[in-house]
């Protein structure tokens, strides 16, 4: 049987891509499940552009298999993958109408006349571009293209959907209203999708999972609460939120316990297995509270633990709190609060949530923490 | 005919307006009168230097022989015949035999060339292959070759293959001349277009070939146009290798037929002048037709 049923509509085994002496994707494993909305993640040049085209067989990977839905498709054209893509410039057919950009895909398939311009009926009404069917891409606005690009991708019912940062061109109101209403046409069509991005709020929003590639390498798999709480490493904690985490170095400790130093050690009280020399603690900066210099101390019946006395180095309004720069030292603390603690100057007392202490081991690895 | 020269005029005319226009509106704020003087004046020159020789062979072609020797020559003429158009008709192998025989040439061998410049244009342009670069700029190097080096080959060719006094010979040779550049053009253009818009074709089901044929080439259409004008007049315009290969007077291409009118006529320049007329009119006209393909494809847009 090749056509076996599996939980996964696509599977990457071992695949790597190498262009020349440059490796875009590095022996990655991903396992999309049938239906869901999964997201590749990560900075430009990490390979998730790169592992989109090879399951759209647009490039045939170097080494390894792509199975889908059971039967090896590794080398199989695109064309008879029974998926289809929207592309980041939405690469509409310029000389065609709307109508016969839509239609186009129907053209390959076994049907009538009729059933065509039903199915073109309904991804135009699902879209709301009804009136748009006899314009050419030129006179459309970005918008507007974005939406015919997805007409363009539902109109064959394929299998699978992939989208190459279809967002991104579209400004930023449009984008966020955008990605919600593609997330409901996902859901409401029920296609398996592969959407690759840079931006991890619009990941966030929209995916079932997320596969964060940094290096042709994925560093994590995870739900976008997962991947957001427990980051596997410093570069997926790093890469998830705005703005990023703080890391501070630790001191030499015993017995796994954590020692948190920006000037002398404080023990974090939260320990790990083992004794990590050379570890970093982590701290989102919504988790780091900061009062007046003189006050009681820190909130430590919430739960916080003092770090040490910094300077305030700058506050800026972000309208619904503040972004603090705390500095003592070479280090450096991004803070988000939603009063502000004194003046630029002001020496203030700095606090970490200890629920949210993640500590990264000598390999960048997060360790398992215990409070 | 008429009708369509007179649409073609009338739309050259009108793109003109609308060039002069903008390049006033944009002077209004800024030019004074001395500006728009010289400005109108360098234009008011170039177009004497270039159209002053079609008008001198327009009144040529037009005033009897004895008006064209008075001295000092009329500018203006007053006094006009048809006369030279009909001797050339007239003539012993008529004048509109080169004609058949020139556009039969340039017709099949610009379409071969545009045919062929097309798939390895495409296949320069996207393909990948060893070798490849190397024929890029082989097909370039060759273009560089000055023609009348290649005279004694291409003769020993066309003789060894029998094709000596035919106008096959012509057309093969007007086709090796013009497929350098189109392939060049051509490789150029489908760089230009994004490869994505042939990859959506690619997944929205369609074969290599078919997406070359239902996308690229209708986008190309500018491109295409450009290359076909290009290897017509090329070959319209040849004289060099037409007149080595061709003996037969039937078989004779315009611009020999007009060179050998003075070996029939004696007070020859009102016919050659006729001639060149005719010669002239029907590129014009081509031009003025396809002209606006050449531009139908530059606004685009289909991207961000």
């Amino acid at each position: 049987m090749s056509n076996k049923n599996t939980e996964y509509g696509v599977e990457l085994r071992n695949v790597t891509k190498r262009f020349g002496d440059l490796t875009a994707v590095d022996d990655i494993d991903l396992a999309v499940r049938d239906g869901e909305f999964l997201v590749l993640l990560g900075p430009s040049g990490c390979g998730k552009t790169t592992t989109l085209r090879m399951i759209a067989g647009l490039e045939v990977p170097t080494d390894g298999t792509i199975e889908m839905h059971g039967s090896d498709v590794t080398e199989k054209l695109p064309q008879k993958r029974d998926l289809s893509m929207v592309f980041q410039n939405y690469a509409l057919y310029p000389h065609k109408t709307v109508e016969d950009n839509l239609r186009f895909p129907l053209g390959k398939m076994d049907i009538t006349e009729e059933e065509a311009t039903e199915k073109v009926e309904y991804a135009t009404e699902l879209l709301g571009i009804e009136d748009l069917l006899d314009k050419k891409p030129g006179q459309l606005s970005g918008g507007q293209r974005q939406r015919v690009a997805l007409g363009r991708t539902i109109v064959r019912e394929p299998n699978l959907f992939l989208m190459d940062e279809p967002l991104s061109n579209l400004d930023a109101k449009l984008r966020v209203n955008t990605r919600s209403e593609l997330k409901d046409l996902q859901q409401q069509l029920g296609t398996t999708t592969v959407y690759v991005t840079h931006d991890q709020e619009e990941a966030m929003s929209i995916a079932d999972r997320i596969v964060i590639m940094d290096d042709g390498q994925i560093q994590q798999i995870g739900t976008p609460q997962e991947v957001y709480k427990n980051p596997a490493n410093e570069f997926v904690a790093s890469f998830l939120g705005e703005p990023g985490m703080n890391f501070v170095q630790t001191a030499a400790s015993s017995n796994g316990s954590v020692h948190a130093q920006i000037t002398e050690p404080v023990d974090l009280e939260v320990s790990v297995e083992g004794d990590v020399p050379h570890s970093k603690v982590g701290v989102r900066p919504q988790d780091v509270w900061v009062g007046p210099g003189n006050s009681p101390g820190a909130p430590r019946d919430n739960g916080y633990v003092e770090i040490s006395k910094m300077r305030l180095e700058t506050i800026d309004p972000l309208g619904h709190s503040y972004e603090l720069r705390l500095e003592r030292g070479d280090h450096s603390i991004i803070a988000l609060s939603d009063d502000v603690p004194g003046q630029v100057g002001d020496e203030v007392d700095v606090a970490f949530n200890r629920s949210s202490i993640h500590v990264f081991g000598e390999n960048t690895e997060a360790l398992s923490v215990k409070p | 005919m008429i009708g369509l020269l007179m649409a073609a005029v009338r739309e050259s005319i009108q793109t003109t307006k609308s060039v002069f226009s903008g390049a006033f509106r944009q002077s209004q704020i800024e030019s004074t009168l001395f500006d728009r003087l010289v400005l109108y004046g360098c234009v008011g020159l170039t177009l004497f230097f270039v159209l002053f020789p079609f008008y001198w062979m327009v009144v040529t072609s037009i005033i009897p022989s004895t008006e064209l020797y008075r001295l000092p020559p009329a500018v203006i003429p007053t006094e006009f015949t048809f006369d030279h158009f009909r001797e050339i008709m007239d003539a012993q192998v008529p004048f509109y035999i080169y004609f058949f025989n020139s556009f039969v040439v340039a017709v099949i061998s610009s379409a071969m060339a545009v045919g062929i410049s097309i798939f390895g244009a495409y296949s320069f342009a996207r393909l990948e292959y060893p070798g490849r670069a190397f024929m890029v700029r082989g097909v370039l190097l060759s273009y560089m070759i000055a023609g009348i080096l290649m005279v004694v080959p291409i003769f020993q060719i066309v003789v060894w293959l029998g094709l000596v006094d035919t106008l096959t010979s012509v057309v093969l040779t007007h086709f090796i001349f013009t497929i350098p550049l189109g392939l060049y053009l051509l490789g150029n253009y489908f760089r230009s277009i994004p490869k994505e818009i042939e990859e959506a074709g690619l997944i929205d089901g369609y074969s290599r070939v078919e997406v070359l044929l239902r996308i690229t080439i209708p986008m190309s259409v500018p491109a295409i146009v450009a290359v076909f004008l290009y290897s017509f007049l090329l070959s319209w315009n040849e004289y060099l290798y037409a007149s080595i290969f061709l003996n037969t007077q039937e078989l004779y291409t315009l611009p020999i037929g007009i060179e050998f009118l003075q070996f029939e006529f004696d007070d020859v320049w009102g016919e050659i002048m006729a001639a060149s007329m005719l010669t002239t009119i029907p590129v014009v006209i081509m031009f003025l037709y396809l002209e606006k393909y050449m531009m139908a494809g530059l606004s685009f847009g289909s991207m961000d």
